[in-house]
């Protein structure tokens, strides 16, 4: 009886030190799983994220307070030379409205000559960020509008300063938004004014990078960056940012928006919803 | 039942202890020019309790935990599962070895783990999402992660001993 339950024992132990390796084989599985965009795991991510955001953002305060502590001081310090360069800005500023007026209504009028179709009409509404989850690699938003308002995945977050972010799940009362940033993120893009199609790939840094583009050579410092509307995950014509340096191998693009200190953001669905790739679960 | 509910309590600290680092780890306290930032404070725990006390956080605990930082986040599902089980896995394995070393010797290994753990979970991402990063966060999240390895293990070697006192 002894040497029996002696046995049954060492079986026992002999199972428990196999759990950490089923488990890492578990791992791989679940990366895997979600390689192959399992809706599951979406819905199961935007559920705990839901369940967790007010410890999250209790946790997160002291550091948003020490961050607008160190923003405010700046600004102040920052002041006087940020005026000047403001009423300089300001002139040019003034010239490029009036040439743009003049543009705008030479365009309807082509426009209109062409019988030029529109996007269809997109909805908007405005949104609170209430946090954002990330890590090393990645970092996200969360915005308080959902289904119940309307919302649907494939969305893009906009500010007065351009393309910021894109919906990528929609729970009832709240979305998560995929940053330009984010290694995941692949926007089809065109460059400068000879519209050279290319693909922004954020990589974690602040500076997205350019890819999959075969005029490399033709792209320059300060070349602005819209989207191209291909593959229609974005419309066309959204402001992105400008190249900031151009290397042998690596391409990189200030971003107009680059998400510090948003409150609020406004969401568009352009309507491209249909032509999602199927990433874009939760609905 | 005091006694009783005072004992899980503590039981449960360690767990609680390594809940509050994750979420932590999810929230940007620490924002640094051009690169995002997030210390993976968890993995001393999950050390210490692997190689002193693996009975105290097992690996289903560790596995839930795992779990629950993949879903609080938005990187490649099973990559924190896959670090934290890689991290206790290699501590228990030689923890024979490990529990008679000296508490410097264990920092370093530690160190060397945290590495190894680190740039396996770079190359899986990489493998995973076709994009290549910077590994500049990886260096900084292990020298931050050298330097309050003391004061993790201390927090650790206090709770442990709590319950080992109350057991």
């Amino acid at each position: 009886m002894e040497n029996k339950m002696f046995r049954l024992k060492r079986l026992h132990s002999q199972i428990r030190r196999l759990f950490p390796v089923v488990f890492l084989i578990l791992a791989l599985i679940m990366m895997v799983l979600w390689k192959t965009q399992n809706p599951i795991i979406a819905d199961l991510r935007f559920k705990t994220v839901q369940f967790f955001a007010p410890i999250s953002e209790v946790l997160s305060a002291p550091a948003n307070w020490i961050k607008g502590i160190k923003d405010e001081f700046s600004n102040v310090v920052l002041l006087y030379h940020r005026n000047r360069l403001l009423e300089e800005e300001n002139k040019n500023l003034r010239a490029w409205r009036a040439l743009a007026l003049q543009y705008q209504s030479e365009h309807n009028e082509i426009k209109k000559m062409l019988h030029y179709v529109p996007y269809p009409k997109s909805k908007t509404l405005m949104a609170r960020l209430i946090m954002d989850t990330g890590g090393k690699f990645s970092r996200s938003y969360i915005a308080l509008a959902g289904h119940e308002n309307g919302l649907k995945s494939g969305a893009v977050a906009l500010t007065d300063k351009g393309l910021f972010a894109r919906i990528i799940e929609v729970g009832p009362r709240a979305s998560r938004l995929m940053l330009l940033t984010d290694y995941l993120s692949r926007v089809p893009v065109t460059v400068g004014t000879k519209k050279i199609p290319a693909i922004l790939t954020g990589d974690n840094s602040r500076q997205p990078k350019i890819i999959f583009t075969e005029e490399a050579e033709k792209i320059q410092v300060g070349d602005v960056v819209l989207t191209s509307g291909y593959m229609g995950i974005y419309p066309s014509g959204l402001s992105v940012g400008v190249v900031a340096s151009v290397q042998e191998d690596k391409i990189s693009v200030d971003l107009f928006e680059s998400g510090e200190q948003l409150t609020f953001v406004r969401l568009v669905d352009f309507g491209l919803g249909s032509n999602l790739l199927q990433d874009d679960c939760g609905e | 039942m005091q006694l009783s509910l005072q004992y899980l309590s503590l039981r449960l600290s360690p767990f609680l202890f390594c809940l509050i680092l994750i979420l932590c780890s999810t929230v940007p306290l620490f924002t640094l020019p051009d690169y995002l930032y997030s210390f993976q404070f968890v993995y001393i725990p999950i050390f210490y309790y692997a190689i002193y006390h693996p009975k105290i956080l097992s690996s289903w605990a560790v596995f839930i935990l795992s779990l629950l930082a993949d879903l609080l986040t938005t990187q490649i599902f099973g990559v924190y599962t896959f670090s934290y089980m890689a991290i206790f896995f290699a501590a228990n394995f030689w923890r024979k070895y490990f529990i008679n070393m000296t508490f410097k010797v264990l920092w370093g290994i530690f160190g060397l783990l945290a590495l190894g753990v680190e740039l396996f979970t770079y190359f899986l991402i990489w493998l995973f999402s076709d994009t290549s990063m910077t590994m500049y966060p990886i260096f900084v999240e292990l020298i931050v992660l050298m330097l309050v390895y003391p004061l993790f293990i201390s927090v650790c070697a206090f709770l442990d001993q709590k319950v080992r006192d109350n057991s």
